[in-house]
């Protein structure tokens, strides 16, 4: 809980900092899908991230409602929230870190622009040390965000029973898509 | 095999089968059933402002209370946007501070103005710096 609280706190003083270094989104996208041995796709979609994204600093926060992944099957759906990531007990996913490599980046210019995000993501109540590599693209002054990785789920204990061990991957493969706008 | 015992053996049988059927039908249906039909379920009536200010002020309490529920959230509609699926994102004005952001059914068609009183029916997935519903409908009057 205190945790969750000071991923807010954050994000509302990344809020308040000075506006024209602050880029946000509350409608980014998170999806993930399990590189399962089953004929069944197993993948959702959060078409309600929040992101803000402090160019200047390279300072970045993701904040995601684990309600808000959506299934193309509700039975799946039910069980991811209920026996996997237990989204009452476990309402938010969050990351928060920053752009280490942001001098090599010239968001004037149109271009994509390989990063590499350190920081601390917390998932399913437990938070961890992270180093990922994604890429900023700029056109026509629009500012996207993207990455793809993988997490193992026994990291953030979330346990697979045993029933379908074989149809789940404990490797998930998470993909980010954030489109952001000036904060105005 | 006398002619009982082979008559209470077909009996055995077609019990086990027809017991087999019926689960796996069972089975069937429950890996096939639908999402929840927001249309169709009682909701939790409240206003915008309500809900925002109860987020506010504790965010676990008000979760208890509407987190994963239907809501049927009432409030000033103050901009209309849409997501990076394209799909329709109705923002209800809250405290000043937070929202409510509704993502619209993709099916769903409206003809709501910004600055007019609206009500939205959808599922609660928390709270961010806005509140958030999701599979939103627009309820018949």
């Amino acid at each position: 809980m205190k945790k969750q609280l000071a991923g807010l706190l954050v994000l509302f003083l990344a809020l308040n900092a000075p506006a024209q270094n602050i880029l946000l989104t509350k409608n980014g996208k998170i999806s993930f899908y399990s590189r399962a041995k089953s004929p069944e796709k197993v993948e959702a979609d959060n078409n309600e991230v929040s992101s803000v994204f402090n160019t200047e600093t390279g300072d970045i926060v993701f904040a995601v409602l684990m309600k808000s992944f959506h299934f193309e099957r509700a039975l799946m759906e039910e069980h991811f929230h209920e026996n996997y990531v237990e989204s009452n007990k476990y309402p938010k996913s969050t990351f928060k870190g920053k752009i280490i490599n942001m001098s090599s980046v010239n968001l004037s210019k149109d271009g994509v622009y390989p990063v590499t995000v350190e920081g601390e993501f917390t998932l399913h109540g437990v938070t961890r040390k992270v180093s990922y590599t994604g890429s900023l693209s700029v056109k026509a002054g629009k500012i996207n965000a993207t990455s793809k990785f993988s997490i193992k789920l026994k990291d953030y204990n979330v346990t697979i029973p045993s029933l379908v061990a074989d149809k789940i991957s404990e490797d998930i493969d998470i993909s980010v898509d954030c489109r952001y706008e000036p904060k105005s | 095999m006398s002619q009982r015992r082979r008559k209470t053996w077909t009996w055995i049988m077609v019990t086990v089968l027809a017991l087999v059927i019926t689960a796996g039908y069972a089975a069937y249906r429950m890996y096939n059933k639908p999402h929840r039909d927001v249309q169709h379920i009682k909701p939790i009536p409240v206003a915008a402002m309500k809900l925002v200010s109860d987020y506010e002020a504790n965010e676990a309490r008000a979760n208890n209370e509407y987190l994963d529920k239907v809501l049927e959230v009432s409030g000033q509609l103050i901009e209309t946007t849409k997501n990076q699926q394209g799909e329709t994102i109705l923002v209800l004005d809250g405290t000043g501070m937070g929202t409510v952001r509704c993502t619209l059914e993709a099916s769903v068609q409206h003809d709501l103005k910004t600055k007019s009183p609206v009500t939205i029916r959808g599922i609660c997935t928390g709270y961010l710096t806005d509140v958030i519903l999701v599979r939103c409908i627009i309820p018949d009057k």
